[in-house]
This record gives structure tokens, sequence and C-alpha cells, in this order.
């Protein structure tokens, strides 16, 4: 145990022992392992002690809504927020943190008079001097900072060659705008007004109030607020094409969602092809196009229209493609990029077109490759190419190509390794890595391969994820996971066995011996 | 003594340190206090002189920095007020105002009147039933002119929301100023009105000599962030500049703790108010200008004693003042470089506990970048705002903000780094 980080322990748990009421510290590394160690600590202490523990893992953008439920103080207990991680790249987490303090900030009073407990929060050491200089506030009632990464040399001098002081940028909206109960009672408040001025601005806050409650998945009360914004479009004789349009837009983004929360797929459906013709006609919109026809594909998916839905994930990815021309660097506009990608991909498998999905996957893998030449420490890139490895592997084990899929998955799951070992105890790394430890198994075992190699793959998805699992589960989850299983594989030899008969048979049995007298895997005849 | 003892004396201090400002009108929190300024120097002292000697009425305007015992010093103004007898009222503008908006006169009058009229059920001023009739926010349908219908705010926005709106609801707050456009004066003339009308129901209940003071805490607080800084700085300083003469309250002394960069930028702006002043809540002075200590010092580890037993968790007094000096005064910093000490003393006193203290305090300023050291250097060598050019104007606020930078009172305000980062400053690059 090092020396930083033993006494951050130290510190923490003094804090835990002593606080009462609210407090805030922050936990701050460049090196996740510390911190997730901290963490696990605090959580150990919270159980040793009856007290609740929250580990709150959200996407930058939704750091912010953590914090406004948060300062409600509905939920007594100490709130560790996380913000790191493969959901986003340095620099979103740097706006999202910025955002956070500053809504904590806005918030300390009602933190202290409502909320119960700690809010630690945990992340780069770039944290630090966001929380001192834009929320000075909670800067100043700090229950304490802590660095239990190994420092390499005193920052008071390696500050000497950092670069000049900028703010963040953290202007795309402002933390009041996302408090969705905020925005209906401003909207309240202007019911039953009459003047153009006022009129216009309540179909403003409508819109916001509209988007900011699909956002927060209050689907129910999104479709109630879009009831009366069409009605105030109605009445209003004053609202402009433009601003009808928008409205639509919004009504029809929120139905749709509603729609589809209910699994009414055909409602659904609906919504997003007439919102999809409205958008034809207008430049500047209040949602994404590519978002739009990925929701349409997935409503296709679970229709079963696979043809759709390709042609949608298609559209998606053209319209990003053409974003790029504007917003090379946006990092959400890669992020939806590589995912749709994946999704697309995805599709062509279950389509039979594994030549497809690999040309999407090895384009998606160029991309990649380029932004990770700009910044080859970004989780980010590092967690979505272990996941397209890992689809790319599949559309290689559909092709029959056992050598590139071995190789696919190698890459998957050594990437997958190297983010867990980054960002331990991060759950979407977590997952995505037993993911890739039995899809690997399954799919070495479809080639009855019994090579070292596959033993070893067979032993690993067996002792980190099957056994581990089995402790954990009751009796009823497990009977209902194993007929899960069965459905699947059934469905999984059915669709192989189809597959095999439109290409070639598959691969004979590998014996041990050959596997093991030769480490590179023989290639697919 | 034995561990389990040692960890409930530990405990005590750790409680006794956690942040909150005193309320010296309780004699629980009386017996904790300790005057740390000079005589000379006492902010206390100068306002409560200023208010007597300035007549009838009076506003004086307090730069507040934040962590040096603002709110605490102006509980004992209020004590000393009451003792002198003058009536008191003390209101908490965080309550009122949104701190992150632009302010505006006309939203600002309206607080104003309705953050006094909260406070009059009290039964050392008007008592509740008086003070309920003197309720302005029931007076404020009268004054919202017809364009903000009053059955509508009263169906719509319960009387008791308008305060919650005009602080929460950035609307309602362009209505509301929308609606006294170009009647600023009508609306001044108002709230005077009312005012007067609460001066003259004190005088029925308590004498005609009842004289009142009105303390508005926490203006200071008023910060725009990143994009709106700039706006809410220009609303600020056009709220004390441009409208200052209608701030004022007839026949009431004023005190209000203002943003620190008021204080920093305007020469003029005790002229713009009838018996003005500004003064500065500054951090307390450990040191002189030349880097001698001070016998604050000593109050300081008078105070600290009252709040626990520091000697079972540093090992000398010449720790405990390594400490005081190290936090340049700044009271904030120096509980919480304390409740450090009583970490470090969970696994016995340490002989360099101090040491280490310090630098886990230093640790949380930093990094500081090279143009931020640039600003800080400037002020380290002349201790004044003097060298620092507009374009470095910007980190000034925010040092002062974040008390990298303190701001100090002899006879005139002198600035220092703050000790901690100190000597990082002071290395060449």
């Amino acid at each position: 145990m090092s020396e930083p980080f033993s006494e951050s322990l130290d510190r923490l748990l003094f804090h835990l022992d002593n606080q009462t009421g609210f407090w805030f510290a922050l936990v701050v590394a460049d090196d996740p392992s510390p911190r997730a160690r901290l963490r696990e600590a605090a959580e150990q202490w919270c159980k040793e002690h009856g007290a609740a523990f929250f580990t709150q893992a959200p996407a930058p953008e939704g750091l912010v809504p953590l914090v406004i439920e948060l300062a409600k103080g509905q939920q007594p207990g100490l709130h560790w927020i996380r913000a790191d991680g493969a959901k986003g790249t340095a620099e979103q987490w740097d706006a999202g943190a910025a955002q956070l303090f500053m809504a904590m900030n806005e918030r300390r009073e009602a933190f202290r008079r409502r909320h119960v407990g700690g809010v630690v929060v945990e992340g780069r050491l770039s944290l630090k001097p966001l929380l001192r200089d834009l929320a000075p506030d909670l800067f100043s009632i700090r229950a304490f900072v802590a660095e239990p990464g190994e420092v390499e040399e005193q920052d008071e001098v390696a500050h000497f060659d950092a670069p000049a002081w900028q703010w963040p940028d953290v202007s795309s909206f402002h933390v009041n705008d996302v408090d969705p109960d905020l925005i209906l009672q401003q909207i309240a408040r202007l019911e039953a007004r009459t003047e153009p001025e006022v009129a216009a601005k309540r179909l403003d806050l409508r819109v916001r109030a509209v988007l900011v409650l699909v956002n927060a998945n209050r689907f129910e009360d999104a479709s109630t607020a879009a009831d009366a914004l069409e009605m105030d479009v109605g009445r209003g004789a004053d609202v402009t094409a433009p601003q009808r349009q928008v409205a639509r837009i919004v009504v029809l983004h929120a139905r749709g969602a509603h729609a589809a929360a209910r699994g009414d797929h055909g409602r659904s459906l609906e919504c997003v092809n007439e919102l999809i013709d409205v958008i034809a006609c207008i430049p500047m919109l209040p949602l994404s196009r590519g978002q739009i026809f990925a929701t349409r594909a997935t409503i296709l998916v679970k229709m079963h229209d696979e043809r759709g839905a390709i042609r949608d994930f298609e559209k998606a990815i053209e319209c990003e493609e053409a974003d790029f021309q504007s917003r090379p660097k946006d990092a959400s506009l890669r992020g939806d990029f590589v995912r749709h990608s994946e999704k697309l991909a995805d599709r062509h498998i279950s389509s039979f077109a594994p030549g497809e999905a690999i040309r999407v996957l090895e384009h998606a893998l160029k991309r990649l490759d380029e932004w990770q030449r700009e910044k080859p420490n970004e989780l980010r890139w590092h967690y979505e190419r272990c996941r397209l490895e890992l689809t790319l592997g599949l559309a290689h084990l559909q092709s029959l190509d056992i050598s590139a899929m071995r190789d696919a998955f190698r890459r998957a799951a050594s990437i997958a390794e190297r983010c867990a070992r980054r960002a331990p105890g991060d759950r979407d790394i977590e997952q995505t890595k037993h993911t890739v430890y039995m899809v690997r198994a399954v799919g070495h075992a479809v080639h009855r391969d019994l090579s070292n190699e596959a033993v070893d793959v067979y032993l690993q998805a067996l002792r980190d994820v099957v056994f581990p699992w089995m402790q954990r589960a009751t009796r009823q989850q497990i009977r209902r996971v194993v007929l899960d299983l069965l459905i699947r594989v059934m469905a999984g030899i059915e669709r192989f066995t189809k597959a095999a008969a439109h290409r070639r048979p598959p691969a004979p049995p590998i014996s041990p011996d050959a596997a093991s007298a030769s480490r590179t895997p023989p290639k697919s005849p | 003594m034995a561990e389990s003892e040692l960890r409930t004396v530990q405990r005590t201090f750790f409680q006794a340190l956690r942040d909150r400002p005193l309320n010296l009108l309780e004699e629980q929190d009386r017996k904790l206090y300790v005057p740390l300024h000079d005589d000379d120097h006492d902010p206390v002292k100068r306002l409560l002189d200023t208010i007597e000697f300035s007549g009838t009425e009076s506003v004086q305007l307090v730069a507040g920095f934040r962590g040096t015992g603002k709110t605490t010093e102006f509980s004992r103004l209020e004590r000393e007020l009451w003792q002198n007898g003058f009536f008191v009222i003390r209101v908490d503008l965080d309550e009122y105002v949104d701190m992150h908006s632009p302010v505006d006169i006309r939203d600002f009058l309206l607080i104003l009147a309705g953050a006094i009229s909260d406070q009059l059920t009290k039964n050392e001023l008007l008592g509740k039933e008086k003070g309920l009739e003197k309720s302005f926010w029931e007076r404020i349908k009268g004054l919202l002119p017809s364009q903000i219908q009053p059955k509508e705010v009263t169906a719509k926005t319960p009387i008791g929301d308008l305060k919650l709106a005009l602080q929460s609801d950035a609307t309602f707050r362009d209505q509301v100023r929308n609606a006294f456009s170009g009647r600023l004066a009508q609306l001044t003339t108002q709230v005077r009105d009312y005012h007067q009308e609460i001066l003259e129901a004190l005088k029925a209940r308590h004498g005609s000599q009842a004289r009142l003071v009105v303390i508005l805490d926490s203006l200071e607080h008023l910060r725009g962030s990143v994009e709106r800084a700039e706006a809410v700085r220009r609303s600020v300083e056009d709220l004390f500049f441009t409208h200052a003469r209608f701030m004022g309250l007839p026949d009431t002394h004023m005190v209000m703790s203002v943003p620190a960069f008021l204080a920093v930028k305007a020469d003029n702006l005790a002229a713009q108010f009838l018996n003005g002043k500004v003064e500065a809540w500054p951090a307390y002075r450990v040191r002189d200008r030349a880097g001698n200590r001070t016998g604050v010092v000593d109050r300081i580890i008078e105070l600290v004693d009252k709040r626990g037993p520091w000697a079972k968790v540093l090992p000398s007094k010449q720790s405990l003042e390594d400490l005081i000096l190290a936090s340049g005064g700044h009271l904030r910093d120096l509980f919480n470089m304390l409740i450090e000490a009583i970490h470090l003393a969970t696994r016995g006193v340490q002989e360099k506990a101090a040491e280490k203290v310090v630098s886990v305090a230093r640790r949380a300023y930093l990094p500081l970048y090279k143009n931020e050291l640039e600003v800080l250097r400037t002020v380290a060598a002349t201790k004044s705002l003097e060298g620092i050019d507009d374009s470095q104007r910007e980190y000034v606020l925010r040092f002062l903000d974040a008390g990298l930078l303190l701001c100090y009172l002899n006879d005139d305000f002198w600035y220092d780094v703050h000790p901690l980062v100190k000597d990082v400053v002071s290395k060449p690059s």
C-alpha cells in the first residue's frame, strides 16, 4: 500500500467515523485504481456500520441531473459520484464535473439543510482546480481533498510546466436548464398569460421541459408536457412556422419515447416516421438527426424488420459522417458514430451478412485509430475498441474464419483486461469484460476447439463469470438463466447451421496435441 | 488517558471545529467567541461608530471575503446594536436572491422590503399579529402593476411562493422588471412608504426613540458561473453605482455585505450613498505587512482553546502557532487544518504534526498555473493590487474568492498571497 493511498484511506475512514449531517469531499487521482480501492473501503465501512452507500456512475451529461436529484435530500447516506470512466472522454468528464461543481455550489444550502450524509466526487486530478475556481463556496466547506495516487513529483514544482489556466468548455447549457421541475414551475407561473412575449417565453419553456423530461426518462410527464405544448401551439395566433415545427418535433419525440417505454412499438414507429418527415424540412433541430434514425432503427429491430433497421443505422452513420465535417473533434458525435456502427454490424450479423458487418467494423476501427493517435490514453476509445473487436470476432465466427475470430476475441479480451485494470470497479467495463469472456468461450466451443488456448478461455469464463455468478444467484435466477440460455443456444445452433449451409462446413475439431505444438492458431481453410 | 476516552475527546473537538457561524445572541455561542481584531481595526466597532455618528440614516457596504468569520461578526454587530438601543433586522439574502444571475434594482427593492417584512413577526420587533399585518408579500399584489394581474399571481403563484419565484424563476423576475420598467421612482416611493409605516409601527410599540438598523448578509455570494460571470458583475456594478440612490431606506441604517470586487474596484463607491462608507471584512492579521507575528495569534490560540483540547492533537504550542500563521488568519482554513491534526493524532501525537498538516492543506490549493503565478507574484511583491492590469483583474477576483489572496486591514487595505502557497509562488520558474 503506497503512502499517499494509506494516508487517503485513513483520512476517509476518519471522516466517515466523525462527520455528521452533510459533508463534501473530493477524491482525485489520474490512476483510477487507488480511487476504486478507496471507494470499496467506503462501501465496506458503510456496510459494517449499517449506513447507506450509493455508487453513482452516470455519463458526463448525467452528473448535473444527479446533483439536482440528490439536493432534494430524499436518499440519505453516502453518495460516491464517479466523474470519470468509459462513458466519456477526459474533456467530457472535465466539462461534466465543472457543471456538477457549479450545480452543487449553487445548491450547497439545500444540501446542508436536506441531505444527511456525505457526497464524495471521484475523478482525475484536473478536477481539483475546477473545484477551487468554479465552486469556491463548495471548496471552502470541503471536508477533505484526497489524492490516493502515486505522486511522481510535488505539484508545486511540476506546475511550472503546466499550461496557462483556461476555463473548461461548459457553456452548452446552464445547470438550471436541466431541472425539469424548476422548468415546470416556471411554466405554471406563466399559465393563463396572453401577452405575446410571455406566450413566446412559455412556448420555449414547454419545449425545454419536454426534452428535459424525456432525458430524465420521465416519459409520462414528458407526454403530458407534450400535450400542453401542442395545445399552446394550437391556441397561439402568433406562433411562427419554425416554432410550430420545433414544437411538433419535440411532441413526436416525447410521444414516441413514451410509446416505446410502454412497449407499443407500432405507435412509437408512427411517431418517429412522422418525425423524420418533419426534420427533412428544417435545417436547425433540437435533436440530432443521427439519433433520430438510430431510434427508428432500434424500434424496427424490436419489430423484427432487419432490413429497415440496417437502412436506418446506415443513415444514422451517414448523418454523423456529415456532421464530422463541422464538428471533427466532438466527442459525443464520435461516441454516437461508434455505437451506431456497432449496432449496424450487429444487424448485419443477425441477417447472416458477416462480410458487411466486417466492413462496417473495420471502417469504425479505422476512425478509432485516428482518435487514439490523438489521445492514446483515452479510456473511452479503448473501451469502444474492445466492444468493436468483440463484434468483429462474432462476425468472423459467422463467416467461419476461425483464425480471424480468435485474433479479434484475443484483442478484445486483452483490451478489456487492460481497461478493467485501469478502471477497477467500473461496471460497464466489468460487464463488457465478462461478455467478452463468455462470447469468446462460446466462439471456441462452437468450433469444438480443445487447444490449450481454448481450454484457458473456457476456464477463464467459468472462473471469472459463471462460478462467481452461481455463488451469488438464487435458485430462481439460475432456473431463469438456464432456460434463457437453452433457448438462445437452440436459436444460435439453428442460425449457425443455416449460416454454415450458406457457406462451408465447420472446421474439424482441433486436437489438443496439435494445438499445443503450435501456438499460432491454424488458419481456416 | 484510555484510548476510547481519547477518541471521545477528539470526536468532540472535531464537532466543535465543524464549519458554522456563531450566533452571539446565544449564550452558548458567546462562550466560544473571542474578539480577534485589534481594537483599532475592529470592523464591528467601525460599523457601530458610523451608525452612531451619522444621524438617522446611513449605508455601509462591507466587502465580504469567504471564511473570515463575517457572519459571526455580523451577529456580534447585531448584539451590540440591540444593547445600544437599536432595533435590528438581520437578513440572509442567500434565502431570497438568485446569487448566480444578474441582479436588478427592481426585484432587489421588492426582495429587500419582503425580507424585512419576514422578520417583523419577532416579539422584539412588531410581534406576530402586527408583523403579519405588515407583510410586504401581501402588499405586493397592490404594487404589481396591471400587466401582472394580481388575480393570476394569487392563483398561480401563492403569496408564500413569491419569495421563491423571485429567487428561482428568471422568467418571473423578467416580468417584474418589465412591469416596473420606467416606473422605478414609483416603486421606490412605494417601498419607502411601506418602510415608513414599519418605522411608525415600531415607534408606536416601542416608543418614539426606536431606531432601526437593517443588516443584509450574503450579497457577496452574487457571482455568475463562467459564461454569466461578466453579466452578473456588470449588474452588481449597475446596482451599486447607477441605482445607489434608490437603495437606502429612510431613517434607517443599512449594513450590506457586498462582493469583494466592488471594494477592490471602486474608489468612489461610498460617495454614492447618503452617509455611505465602504468597509471590508479582512482576514485576521496574524502577521503585519513586514511579516512580523502580531498579537492576533495569541487571541486565535485562545479561541482554539475554547473549541477543544488542542494539546491532545498537537505536540506543542509552537505547532499550533505554526498552523495559525500558515492559515494567514483565514479561520476556515485553520479549522480545516485542526481537523486534519485530529486525524493525524488518531495514530498518536506526532512531533512533525504541524508540518504534515500544512502540507496536506497546501495540496488542496494546488496546482497553480503559469499565468496564475505571475499574478500572485505581483501581489506578493507589492502587497497591493496596484501592479495588476485589467487583463489580470479576473484572476484577482477568482483568487480572492478561493482564498488564494487574502485581504488585510491596517489603516488601509493590503493584500497578500495565502501563506500556504507563498513558498510555491516565491519559487523561481
